[in-house]
């Protein structure tokens, strides 16, 4: 099951325009040169999540038992 | 008395405190002089308490010729970080949010040093909420490090670190959620202790992330920093032995385990602080401790799942003000903190879990060490205007593991770089071990010389 905890890390790079919509969509106004400014980090951001996911047991026992969609 | 009667820390201080040698008053006179002098160029205070300072230390006086000394910290001048709530005075987290912020009531930490008598000399500067980067565009200027006042401090305990190490106070109490307390006590070259998780109260204490948020302790010994941890602890907590931290004991026979893999290959520390940390480690043999390498998971495991959970967390204090006052935060920060939103729920749950495997792995292998051995930091301070924006995105927190495990943890100077700047050795115990800590440090320092050296303002 090791492709399901890699879920949720973005496949394609994000751009200074997704990442406006992305937190407008949260309610954060940025423009964007700010975004392009948190792009960088946003990418080590992302990299971090895929590293949790892939390193953590979480839900080890519920795919003991179920198989969970993904 | 003149600044150069100045004590060299707050246990000589605290002895000449004690037979009256020493007035509390001179002594609190001669630091505000320092800070007069000495403070514009360094930045390390954002605002001095004189007037109160001044009350505080002729009530030691006359506490102690009365024959009501209080402890070892009667009557000695030290300074907050401006995170730490203190009545009547102004406490800003270093950010225009709070810049008129005046707390009606002390932190627990503002109350504890009143109770024990010390002397608040004023709040001392520190990243914006205790987070990030030096930053140009705040309300007041970042600290400089006073080995050399081109250089970074360390952060975010910046001025804490910076007062210590110039003499300005003789002690001081910051906040460490990834490290800053360690990373500035060792690139100003003092002593910075982290104490196990919440061993010391933190209410009043403005979160950054509050399950990895520590109260730290700084000094220029690691004797200053248990006097420190006595009086800010529950008594009964403060020590094993019930409150009463033996320094002076022998530390033979102690099994000291060195996570090398952290500095040598997953986050390289410099050459000269690599042969620093040999020098010390031979130090500890030399004291009879048996030293071996061990191995526990990965920097980037820790970085990932503590950043993680630091940001998620620091998001969700933050985020009303991140709707509704963006403009009053530094650039840095904040959209530091936009990237926050772009963790969900999922993410922070598998850094959570993540966590609990990590601390399991280490304490597996703390049943075997009696301390852990590591850097703090990969070198010499870096010039302030070198320190990058994402620096804690893009580096390994060498830090960071001990924040995840709540283990108490220690920072010491071990020694100087090529540009005459200090570098430092990172020591860890076991939860709720700090005797064997604060032992161990206390015999490295009594058999060095490091930390016995100044700079030269």
């Amino acid at each position: 099951m090791a492709a399901d905890r890699t879920q949720g890390a973005t496949a394609a790079p994000m751009t200074a325009a997704a990442l406006v919509a992305l937190l407008a969509g949260a309610g954060f106004q940025v423009t964007e040169a700010q975004a392009q400014e948190m792009l960088a980090a946003y990418g080590h951001l992302e990299g971090m999540k895929a590293r949790v996911r892939s390193g953590s047991c979480f839900g080890a026992d519920l795919t003991a038992h179920f198989r969970l969609p993904g | 008395m003149t600044t150069d009667r100045m004590p060299r820390s707050i246990a000589q201080a605290a002895r000449a405190i004690r037979t009256e040698a020493l007035s509390p008053v001179e002594l609190t006179q001669t630091c505000l002089a320092r800070i007069a002098r000495d403070d514009p160029r360094l930045n390390a205070f954002i605002t001095v308490t004189g007037e109160r300072a001044r009350a505080e230390a002729h009530a030691a006086e006359d506490a102690i010729a009365a024959g009501r000394w209080r402890g070892p910290l009667h009557g000695i001048p030290v300074g907050l970080k401006d995170v730490f709530a203190t009545k009547g005075v102004a406490t800003t987290a270093h950010s225009r949010q709070l810049i008129d912020h005046v707390p009606a009531q002390d932190s627990a930490v503002a109350g504890q040093l009143a109770e024990a008598g010390a002397v608040l000399l004023g709040k001392l500067a520190c990243h914006e909420f205790a987070f990030g980067a030096p930053a140009p565009d705040l309300p007041w200027p970042p600290a400089r490090n006073p080995w050399n006042l081109a250089h970074f401090t360390g952060g975010s305990s910046s001025g804490v670190a910076a007062a210590v190490a110039a003499g300005l106070i003789l002690g001081g109490i910051g906040s460490d959620t990834s490290g800053s307390v360690r990373s500035p006590a060792a690139l100003c070259g003092i002593a910075g202790l982290k104490p196990s998780y919440d061993l010391i109260d933190r209410s009043g204490l403005f979160p950054l992330a509050p399950s990895l948020d520590h109260v730290g302790l700084m000094g220029r010994t690691v004797e200053d920093c248990a006097i420190l941890l006595q009086a800010l602890a529950p008594r009964d907590r403060a020590s094993a032995a019930g409150g009463v931290i033996a320094l002076d004991t022998d530390i033979k026979g102690l099994r000291i385990g060195v996570v090398r893999h952290f500095f040598r290959d997953d986050a390289p520390i410099s050459d000269a602080g690599g042969r620093a940390i040999d020098a010390a480690l031979d130090v500890f043999r030399d004291l009879g401790c048996a030293v071996r390498d061990v191995l526990v998971p990965p920097l980037a495991d820790w970085m990932a799942c503590g950043f993680l959970i630091l940001l998620a967390e620091a998001f969700a204090v933050h985020e009303r003000w991140l709707k509704d006052r963006p403009e009053r935060y530094g650039a840095s920060f904040r959209e530091s903190m936009l990237l926050g939103a772009t963790i969900s729920s999922a993410d922070y749950l598998h850094a959570i879990q993540r966590k609990n495997e990590l601390v399991a792995a280490m304490n597996a292998v703390m049943t075997d060490c009696d301390l852990l051995v590591s850097a703090v930091q990969r070198g010499e301070a870096p010039r302030l205007d070198g320190v990058p924006k994402w620096g804690l995105f893009e580096r390994p927190s060498l830090a960071m593991p001990f924040n995840l495990t709540g283990q108490p943890a220690l920072s010491v100077c071990c020694g100087f770089g090529e540009h005459g700047l200090p570098l430092a050795v990172q020591l860890a115990a076991r939860p709720h071990d700090e005797d064997t800590l604060l032992r161990a440090g206390h015999a490295y320092q009594c058999a060095t010389t490091w930390h016995d050296r100044r700079p030269a303002l």
